[in-house]
């Protein structure tokens, strides 16, 4: 899952960005207006965190314009402008969620994970694929009701394949919506990421729950009987 | 007591002595038209008694007939006559009277004289009493007065006369009007009560009702006005002030509210830094380079709001009027060197271009720390805010009786409307600058300052690509003698 964090607050940028990163999301960080507009339209974000007093261009137009120009992003705004008539505003304009600062991250978090739930049009925070039962919330895999030991960076690929499951899902993709721009890429990191995952929840004996399609990546999906 | 209570007392007293003093002269009127009126026919009767008596040889007559006057006879029952001889006795009676006498007075000299009388039957009557020279028979066609004086210089004999008549009609006339009077009063009381407590309850309406109004105001309706259209010429002017009052009080509250909310949005942005990195560094502990930067970033944050907290209680001392200076004599361009140093890394991490144009020397009397802080927060403003890689110049030079004091620094970004804006607290030309170490308080606490030192802060544009703030110092404080 990748979000986009458009904050001024350089101090905010380190600790948000953080709190996401661990929660194994990749995070994409813009300090200003324009440069959030920009990374909104060149990127496809699964969510994006929106301060709206933003130097060059504020928060309200940045929304505005991804809108018009029929950007469907998830976007929580996220600001210490707290009056009735800023969230009105805000949500009028195109936000899906509304926080005050000062927040509890436990909060922002929760949020941000109920967006992207929205954004694949789940409501339960729980995903099962076969014998594996991603837990959304918890950001936990269990199989049996046991669960699995998973780094977060293996559990962001389990989740971004379980919400895709059933698709194919290009290496770009994945690449995208797991690693930070930080990371530094390597042409097989998927691929080594994908082969510990299926260490992991494939049961022995049984075909793995990820697929390869030659040429084209993976796909998350029960096997057949 | 009420404006009501008293215009109905004093209306309702007034109005009543009014009443009680014209109908009091109107009785009084009346009755002395009506006796002078009956005594005239008094008069005439004893004038017509007074005619029958005559001289004659050796004493005195009356030529009476009962048919002649018949009132005074034995059947008459309201008019009356006695004469007496001057020796007392009585001369007669008119047969109206019977055997009783009609009082005498002694007091009368030759008279005519009018008096009420008791009569024999308990009666109130009237009575005309008078002395009367007879005339002699022969004398009878000349003129009447004129032979009663020659009779009296002859030194004929006088009689009195006592006329009376039964005043009882005149009694009963004189009560039934004073007791139509007395009920016509009452209905008058009554009814002027009525009407003044009405007009007066009715005239006092208006007062009444913005009464009523001004009671419902508090702190959340002071967008409350006095409609004045169809007030009364007296209480316009008073809700028209009231109106006045009513503005400028919702005009305070608005600042104080934007101010307090100010401060709260101001706080408020720091303060979620700082919960946020605390809430992180506690959830993912462990990493000991991270943590160090987070404390860096704790330490910082607390810097900033302790700059906010004390330049607010710095404003709020210099608005409460509680600062006290100490005056001492101040070079300028030491202080101005002191206020540099502060700035001095930032404007050479900048790359901004610094000269200083102070006369020396230039001594003025004034208190060191606040013109230190007013020409600090003049300077950092002007690093902060002046284009990269621009120039800034400080002036100081002697100018009538003070010191000006000009900071130009070359802008890019201020427009001539903003300089009314510059000093408000808070106030940036970009909102979202919030992340930067200046408060946005600095030229606020500059301006509040430099009006405590007795000096005029004023910012101008001299050029459309330069901000130019001046401060006029007076050389001494105003109240002292300058030399």
């Amino acid at each position: 899952m990748r979000i986009l964090l458009v904050e001024d607050s350089p101090r905010l940028q380190r600790s948000v960005g953080a709190a996401l990163r661990k929660a194994s999301y990749a995070v994409d960080i813009a300090g200003d207006g324009e440069e959030g507009l920009w990374m909104a339209q060149s990127e496809d974000y699964d969510a994006i965190v929106l301060d709206l007093m933003l130097p060059k261009l504020d928060g309200l137009s940045v929304l505005e314009r991804l809108r018009q120009r029929g950007h469907q992003t998830h976007v929580l705004i996220l600001t210490a402008k707290d009056t009735v008539d800023d969230r009105v505003r805000g949500l009028q304009t195109g936000a899906d969620d509304y926080l005050v600062k000062p927040f509890a991250l436990e909060e922002l978090l929760a949020r941000v994970q109920a967006l992207i739930r929205r954004s694949h049009r789940q409501k339960s925070p729980r995903v099962q694929v076969g014998h594996v039962e991603v837990d959304t919330s918890a950001r936990t895999a269990a199989i049996a009701g046991e669960t699995v030991n998973l780094t977060p960076r293996e559990y962001a690929l389990l989740e971004y394949l379980a919400r895709h499951r059933g698709e194919v899902l290009s290496r770009t993709e994945i690449e995208r919506h797991i690693y930070d721009d930080a990371a530094d890429l390597m042409s097989n990191v998927v691929d080594s990421a994908i082969c510990a995952l299926r260490r992991k929840i494939d049961l022995r004996g049984r075909p793995s729950l990820i697929q390869t399609r030659r040429g084209m990546g993976y796909v998350l999906q029960a096997g057949e009987p | 007591m009420s404006i009501h209570k008293r215009l109905l007392c004093g209306l309702l007293v007034g109005l009543l002595m009014l009443f009680a003093v014209s109908g009091g002269l109107l009785y009084f009127y009346v009755r002395t038209v009506l006796t002078r009126q009956f005594d005239a026919a008094l008069a005439a009767k004893a004038h017509a008694v007074c005619s029958l008596i005559k001289q004659s040889d050796g004493g005195v007559e009356l030529d009476f007939s009962a048919e002649s006057i018949p009132e005074f006879g034995p059947t008459g029952r309201f008019d009356f006559f006695q004469i007496w001889r001057e020796n007392g006795t009585v001369l007669q009676r008119s047969p109206s009277l019977g055997r009783n006498d009609l009082p005498r007075r002694t007091d009368v000299g030759d008279g005519p004289a009018f008096g009420n009388i008791l009569l024999a039957d308990g009666r109130p009557g009237r009575s005309i009493e008078l002395r009367v020279v007879p005339i002699a028979d022969e004398d009878e066609r000349e003129d009447g007065e004129r032979s009663r004086a020659k009779a009296a210089r002859a030194g004929a004999r006088s009689v009195r006369v006592v006329v009376a008549q039964d005043r009882s009609d005149l009694h009963r006339t004189l009560a039934l009007l004073l007791s139509a009077m007395l009920s016509a009063a009452a209905v008058m009381v009554l009814g002027t009560a009525a009407v003044v407590a009405f007009t007066v309850r009715r005239g006092l309406r208006p007062l009444g009702r913005v009464a009523r109004e001004a009671a419902t105001i508090d702190a959340k309706s002071l967008g409350f006005r006095f409609s004045t259209d169809a007030m009364p010429g007296e209480l316009k002017p008073i809700c028209l002030r009231l109106n006045d009052s009513l503005e400028r009080l919702e005009a305070a509250f608005a600042r104080e509210r934007r101010f307090t909310a100010d401060v709260a949005h101001e706080l408020r942005t720091p303060i979620a830094e700082l919960r946020c990195l605390a809430e992180v560094a506690l959830k993912w502990q462990g990493d000991p380079e991270t943590a160090a930067a987070y404390f860096q970033d704790a330490q910082e944050i607390a810097q900033q709001m302790e700059t906010v907290v004390t330049t607010l209680l710095a404003l709020a001392r210099c608005q409460s009027g509680s600062l006290e200076l100490s005056r001492q004599a101040v070079d300028l361009s030491d202080a101005v060197q002191e206020a540099w140093r502060g700035c001095k890394d930032r404007a050479a991490s900048r790359n901004l271009a610094v000269s200083f144009d102070v006369a020396v020397p230039l001594v003025v009397e004034t208190d060191r720390t606040m013109l230190l802080s007013v020409l600090g927060n003049l300077l950092s403003n002007a690093v902060e805010y002046a284009s990269r890689g621009g120039a800034i110049v400080c002036r100081a030079e002697s100018c009538g009786r003070g010191v000006r004091l000009t900071v130009t620094n070359d802008n890019d970004s201020l427009a001539l409307d903003d300089l009314s804006h510059l000093f408000e607290a808070f106030w940036r030309k970009d909102p979202a600058r919030t992340d930067s170490s200046h408060s946005g308080l600095g030229l606020t606490l500059a301006a509040a300052y430099a009006d405590v030192l007795g000096a005029k802060i004023e910012a101008t544009m001299p050029s459309p690509k330069a901000l130019s703030i001046t401060v006029d110092l007076p050389l001494a404080p105003q109240s002292a003698p300058v030399e």
